[in-house]
């Protein structure tokens, strides 16, 4: 048989074309410097994007996963270069987003020694990783690799870590890449759906009275946003979202009822404290889902359709547990289920509706004090004049709420956010990596100056790596959901969290970046058309309220119907 | 309530995959009172017992945790009663416990264990049985200041009734 000698870090990279990758992310440095090399000679085939930090490669690669649907992969030096991505792995794992992250390591031979930029990436990276392999030999390279993707995309999404060994890059190996390889793993062997089980969903759907639908970020991995509605409109159900499941279900569906949770709106919330069949797809009753768990649901029989069965009866007890894939199990569900629309249901969803619009939402958008600009206000500018077809992709805090709230959605992965692991900083990064692993679309990113400011360094990728790229930040000189917080339940002690921002104008100048500020209300529709119509990165910040609170809202720890406005 | 609960797990025997697993109790702060790894008559595959006192929900998480990690082949986990489940101790005992008649006597038929090594100094015991027995003779002969040293095993499992058994489906 002929033989292929190359490279380790030749084999890396052909395995990773293999694998259907067209774009790393990544920061070289000393001990991945002969991966660098070979990537030299792969300019064509791999576009590498440089960050300007390591968290930046990470948060990149999580937005173009959450964009794309497909594994996102960020490479990084030893050392520091891998505990700089640590804070993306963690955000990927609990928002289940697949990864293959590659950081180099010392040679084998030094391993323990404490050589230079040695960390023992490995330990510090388990608990955060659905798997993790150190690469110390050439000959290993092309089955990790696919190993790694597969673990990565099967199942319940979740990122890997592959240490490459500096000898393991400069080594010679002959390769050959093995698209035939079966991996056997029992945790990721695709289950039976039980057919009992979905008989008795079935007659728990038709006999319901006040059933709702949750959606969960499952909804869209196994992209079943479609099936949902076909099953909602069978059984005249309204379907609600989680934050992460933002996006699944077009907005201005009919029976699209709301968002879930702390900061959701009042209908779904309100109802699922009244309600007596929820059927919970593809989501994990996270605490900013369910508020007090002991309170949670007092009325519903809990129909949990998840592929992970480590989410069964984990903070909230269901009662009836489909494990598999949410699109698979959704479309045996349909064929059964039959139900007509209740009007008594169907009438406090309305009037709930109603109340929050009456007390909240009409008084927002329309009320003008002082002509400042309400969050709300941006949020709902950019989805009117974007018509609900760009991706959002926020930061975390009071800007991340609002967007949840205001922002519209026509179609899926249009919402990406850090969810479980609620990562500052993850906004601007992420919205990179976004518009990469979806050119086609427009990508806003959303960001509060507090956010923007711990990776704002990535304006440097955008102005380098030339990406289209709308960036508004929402600017209340605070750190504003902290601030909130100390209002509400700390006797308002603004304890550092009022910010002393720098010029973001002339920041973006000094990027090259086109950008406008704008501070009154009647100024926002137009510069927002005219960052959406402007051809390249364009950079809007937006003066918002100082003071402004997200309402309404389940404070930590109490019961859904508990809210405050 | 509380109780001991005893982790059986069937894992690949690879780098990193006792981390992981000892690492679901580090999460919750749950402390491992003993741990066990061997081969399993499986090549390859290693049996990992551990055993912790914690809650039914805490238990049922980490073996549903555990369940996810990739080279974990099977786990599940047991109460004490379901086992037959025995550790392994060593005792160095001074010989000056010979020129006591009850003591001797103790030591060589009632103890339930049995001299390994004898040297003009010290004895070397070998015995098994529950952490609790073996715990209570290291205290005696400690009482009585006879013993020099003392190591004991982690634990080694067996299902008690005669139509269960701990092993590994093979699929
Ligand atoms: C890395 C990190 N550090 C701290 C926090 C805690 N935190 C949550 S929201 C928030 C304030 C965010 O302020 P800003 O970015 O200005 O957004 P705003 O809430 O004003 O919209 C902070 C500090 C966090 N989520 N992440």
């Amino acid at each position: 048989m002929q033989k292929n000698y190359i490279k380790g870090s030749e084999a890396v990279l052909k395995s990773l074309i293999e694998e259907g990758v067209d774009t790393i992310f990544g920061y070289p440095g000393g001990t991945i410097m002969p991966l660098y090399d070979e990537l030299f000679n792969y300019k064509e085939k791999i576009n590498h994007i440089l960050v300007r930090h390591e968290q930046g490669a990470v948060h990149a690669a999580q937005g173009y996963s959450r964009a794309s649907g497909k594994v996102g992969v960020c490479i990084a030096t030893a050392g520091p270069g891998a505990t700089n991505i640590v804070t993306g792995i963690a955000d990927a794992l609990i928002d289940s987003t697949p990864l293959v992250c590659i950081t180099a390591q010392v040679s084998s031979d030094k391993l323990g020694t404490n050589f230079f930029q040695e960390a023992d990436t490995i330990s510090i990276t388990v608990p955060i990783t659905k798997w993790s392999y150190q690469i110390t030999s050439a000959d290993e390279v092309a089955v990790i690799i696919a190993k790694a993707f597969y673990i990565a995309r099967t199942g319940r999404p979740g990122p890997v870590l592959i240490s490459l060994t500096k000898n393991a890059q400069i080594e010679l190996t002959n390769y050959k890449y093995r698209s035939d390889l079966v991996f056997n793993i029992p945790c990721l062997k695709r289950v039976q759906i039980s057919q009992s089980s979905i008989k008795e969903a079935i007659d728990l759907i038709n006999s319901s009275k006040k059933p709702m639908i949750i959606v969960g970020q499952g909804v869209i991995i196994s992209e079943a946003g479609g099936d949902v509605i076909e099953l909602a409109e069978r059984g005249s159900m309204p379907i609600v979202s989680t934050l992460m499941g933002l996006s699944a279900v077009p907005s201005n569906h009919p029976l699209f009822a709301g968002n879930v949770g702390m900061h959701g709106n009042l209908a779904p919330n309100m109802m699922t404290q009244r309600s007596d069949l929820i059927i919970a797809i593809g989501m994990r009753f996270s605490d900013r889902v369910t508020g007090d768990t002991s309170r949670y649901a007092p009325m519903a029989k809990i129909i949990h359709i998840d592929i992970d069965k480590a989410e069964f009866n984990k903070t909230i007890k269901s009662y009836l547990q489909i494990q598999g894939d949410a699109k698979e199990v959704v479309k045996l569900l349909i064929p059964g289920v039959k139900r007509s629309l209740d009007s008594e249901w169907d009438s406090f969803i309305k009037e709930c509706w109603k109340k929050e619009r009456d007390l909240i939402i009409d008084k927002l958008l329309s009320d003008s004090v002082n002509d400042t600009v309400s969050m709300a206000q941006a949020v709902d500018s950019i989805a009117r004049i974007g018509k609900g077809s760009v991706v959002i992709v926020t930061d975390v805090g009071q800007h991340q709420m609002f967007c949840a709230r205001y922002s519209k959605f026509n179609y899926g992965r249009s919402m990406i956010t850090s969810g479980g692991l609620g990562t500052m900083g993850f906004g601007l990064p992420a919205a990179i990596g976004a518009k990469v692993g979806a050119p086609q679309r427009d990508v806003v990113a959303i960001l509060g100056d507090g956010g923007f400011q711990m990776t704002l360094q990535e304006l440097g990728t955008i102005m380098q790596s030339n990406i289209d790229l709308k960036v508004v930040i929402l600017n209340n000189s605070f750190l504003g959901m902290v601030r909130q917080w100390q209002e509400l339940f700390f006797e308002g002690r603004y304890s550092f969290t009022e910010m002393i921002n720098p010029n973001f104008i002339q920041i973006s100048n000094a990027y090259n970046i086109v950008s406008k500020r704008v501070e009154i209300r009647e100024e926002l529709d137009y510069a927002v058309k005219e960052m959406l119509e402007f051809r390249g990165s364009y950079l809007l910040e937006v003066v918002v309220r100082n003071e402004e609170n997200v309402f309404p809202m389940v404070p930590s720890g109490s019961s859904l119907d508990e809210i405050l406005y | 309530m509380n109780r001991e609960y005893i982790v059986v797990a069937f894992v690949n025997n690879q780098i990193s995959v006792l981390n992981r697993i000892t690492s679901a109790y580090l999460k919750r702060e749950i402390n491992i009172e003993s741990l066990n790894v061997s081969e399993s008559f499986v090549k390859g595959i290693s049996t990992i017992v551990i055993s912790a006192i914690t809650s039914a929900d805490t238990i049922e998480r980490i073996v549903n945790q555990l369940g996810n990690v990739i080279d974990v082949l099977q786990v599940d986990y047991y109460h004490q009663e379901d086992l037959i489940y025995k550790e392994m101790a060593l005792y160095k005992i001074s010989a000056d416990i010979l020129s006591d008649k009850s003591d001797s006597d103790y030591i060589l038929n009632r103890s339930n264990s049995r001299i390994i090594e004898m040297g003009k100094e010290f004895l070397i015991i070998e015995k098994s049985g529950s952490r609790y027995e073996l715990e209570k003779m290291k205290e005696k002969l400690e009482s009585k200041k006879f013993l020099a040293g003392y190591s004991r095993s982690g634990n080694a499992i067996l299902h008690r009734e005669q139509d269960k058994s701990i092993l590994l489906k093979v699929s």
